[in-house]
């Protein structure tokens, strides 16, 4: 089964999470702009930052076999710092029109203060412009109405909601976000957001429209096989099938594929991952001898 | 004629009204020199123009030719060279201004567009001004980006000193690109070059590892007697591409030695002397065979 995770912070991941989620059946992730842990306090950074997530790691990304978007946004943490997050909005028109680009994210609230509303209405504003779905993270604390007060606002901005994936739902948010027509992205992260055995509850008692599954997997204790993970144990349990499908691929596709930028051909029609391929060089791999990913290597212990 | 115009004739049979009509507003814009308007036209041109592959006859072949840019037109996608064109024909009579506009973009570039940006440097205006931003599309990680800067243009033979021209053989070497279609190869032939690329040849084989042997294109001018017996021990190697390329560098030598070498098989001499075999031929048969075999 081919999988899509539509959101993950790959920057933070290892080669090896690459190989295994590539093994896994992931053909596409979505990576979208976020804090670093640290926070940043110089614009440059957040510039650095950004030509990554379009640069490097979509390279890195290319040498696995896996596609690699971004959505670009301030996020919410990171908005407290006024005079900051004032020259980090100059930035972002500059990126948000390149190529696989997919979306404004992940922007909404965390605190829920002042200036990170100010900045997601901005934001909010940048995407309306340039037509581009806004990926909407829901603060940790106070989640439910933060959840509720994110739609309100996107609404008030004139922004259809099925041009917004509201994320980190659970089960006390989901009905509320599926009930006014947003997306509902859901995040398998260990012990904070949702587990996938709740998650195959979710699904089995709102069904799979409009309903997408993540890892969100970045510098915590999280899993970049959340997404294959839970559609396993979907089937193992008795999702149909094409309910899985919709929830680990199709929809995603559907809602980031309003961008224009985001098109199943970019991976049905690539061939296998090559490494030796022109222009995906094996500079990360300096050294190895490429292998072809179709096929299981045991002779990963000598070092050649 | 104007290189803008000649691109901009190039690129406008392979637009569509939409896309036609976008570039030529944009085109408008960039004339009064506003960053920002490049920037957004710049970043957002695959999207608005598309990503075909260009056409070009044999007569715009000509017409490129007498341009005198040194720059490879085929393969080229019209997004590419929409760009190319929006680069050209942004104001640049102020040196540093156009300058310090362009660095904006390459540090913000994306892969693609990185890979344009360096494709495009032998067409810039004030050239000198971007070798060190040439030398940093050296130091990529990303294959792609090295590759727009070291093969098939010609901007790092004429514009680079030698120590950066020496990095970039070196690490062409180290990433496995194909030496032949770096431009000016053997005009920028050198002594530290060679004495770098025979070290770099013991440290492979002393770890059991094969030698490009394109290499010793590079080597062959400068062959002294010691660097010698590294020939004859390729010559007579089983390998025939170590051979082959022992008797090509041979016959870039004056040393005695190795004409008699290369002498030795009077057919291969021949060939080499009647020009049948050269580097380039040898080199691209090389990479032929190479892709040939990654065919499933
Ligand atoms: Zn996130």
């Amino acid at each position: 089964m081919k999988i899509i995770d539509p959101h993950i912070h790959m920057s933070s991941r290892t080669t090896d999470d690459y190989e295994n989620m590539r093994k896994a059946g992931v053909v596409a992730v979505i990576e979208p702009a976020f804090w670093l842990g640290q926070p940043r306090t110089e614009v440059g950074s957040f510039k650095d930052y950004y030509s990554s997530l379009v640069g490097w790691e979509r390279f890195r990304a290319s040498q696995f076999g896996i596609k690699h978007y971004c959505t670009m946004g301030l996020n919410s943490k990171e908005a407290n710092n006024e005079p900051l997050a004032e020259q980090v909005m100059e930035l972002l028109p500059l990126y948000a029109c390149k190529e696989g680009v997919v979306g404004i994210g992940e922007i909404g609230y965390d605190d829920q203060t002042k200036a990170e509303d100010k900045f997601f209405r901005l934001q909010l504003e940048l995407a309306k412009e340039l037509g581009l779905p806004v990926q909407v993270h829901t603060p940790h604390r106070d989640k439910k109405a933060g959840t509720i007060k994110s739609m309100d606002v996107c609404e008030e901005h004139g922004i259809p909601p099925h041009l917004v994936i509201i994320d980190h739902n659970n089960e006390e948010t989901a009905k509320s976000v599926l009930d006014r027509g947003f997306w509902a992205g859901f995040t398998i992260y260990p012990k904070t957001k949702m587990g996938n055995e709740r998650m195959v509850e979710v699904v089995r008692k709102f069904g799979a429209e409009r309903i997408m599954v993540n890892s969100s997997a970045d510098w915590g204790m999280s899993d970049p096989l959340a997404v294959p993970k839970t559609a396993k144990l979907m089937l193992d349990r008795g999702i149909p099938k094409e309910h899985v499908e919709l929830v680990c691929y199709q929809n995603a596709l559907d809602a980031f594929g309003q961008s224009g930028q985001f098109n199943e051909n970019d991976w049905l029609k690539a061939e296998t991952a090559d490494q030796t391929q022109k222009y995906n060089g094996n500079s990360v791999l300096r050294g190895q001898v490429p292998q072809n990913l179709e096929q299981d290597n045991e002779s990963d212990i000598i070092i050649k | 004629m104007r290189l803008s115009t000649v691109i901009y004739h190039l690129l406008s049979e392979h637009l569509s009204d939409d896309a036609s009509e976008w570039l030529n507003a944009k085109m408008a814009l960039l004339e009064k020199g506003k960053e920002k308007d490049l920037f957004f036209s710049f970043s957002s041109a695959p999207r608005m123009v598309g990503k075909k592959t260009l056409t070009i006859s044999a007569e715009q072949t000509k017409v490129l030719k007498m341009l005198g840019t040194g720059i490879e037109w085929q393969h080229l996608t019209v997004d590419t060279i929409s760009r190319w064109l929006m680069l050209v024909s942004y104001p640049s009579h102020d040196e540093s201004h156009y300058h310090a506009v362009l660095s904006k973009l390459f540090s913000t570039a994306d892969m693609e567009e990185q890979i344009a940006l360096y494709k495009a440097l032998p067409l810039l205006p004030h050239p000198h001004k971007f070798r060190f931003q040439a030398t940093e599309g050296i130091r990529s990680n990303i294959k792609g980006v090295f590759e727009a800067v070291a093969l098939d243009n010609p901007f790092p033979q004429q514009q680079m000193d030698e120590s950066a021209w020496n990095q970039l053989v070196l690490k062409a070497f180290f990433i496995g690109s194909p030496l032949y279609r770096i431009k000016g190869l053997d005009e920028r032939a050198n002594s530290a070059l060679a004495r770098m690329l025979v070290d770099f040849a013991h440290e492979r084989w002393a770890a059991g590892r094969s030698v490009n042997p394109e290499l010793w294109r590079l080597v062959g001018p400068f062959l002294d007697l010691k660097v010698f017996e590294d020939l004859y021990k390729l010559y007579h190697s089983h390998n025939s591409d170590d051979r082959i390329a022992a008797a090509l560098a041979c016959a870039q030598s004056t040393l005695p030695e190795a004409r008699q070498l290369l002498e030795k098989d009077m057919k291969l001499c021949d060939a080499i002397e009647r020009g049948k075999l050269n580097w380039d031929i040898f080199s691209r048969q090389l990479y032929a065979e190479e892709f040939e075999e990654l065919q499933p």
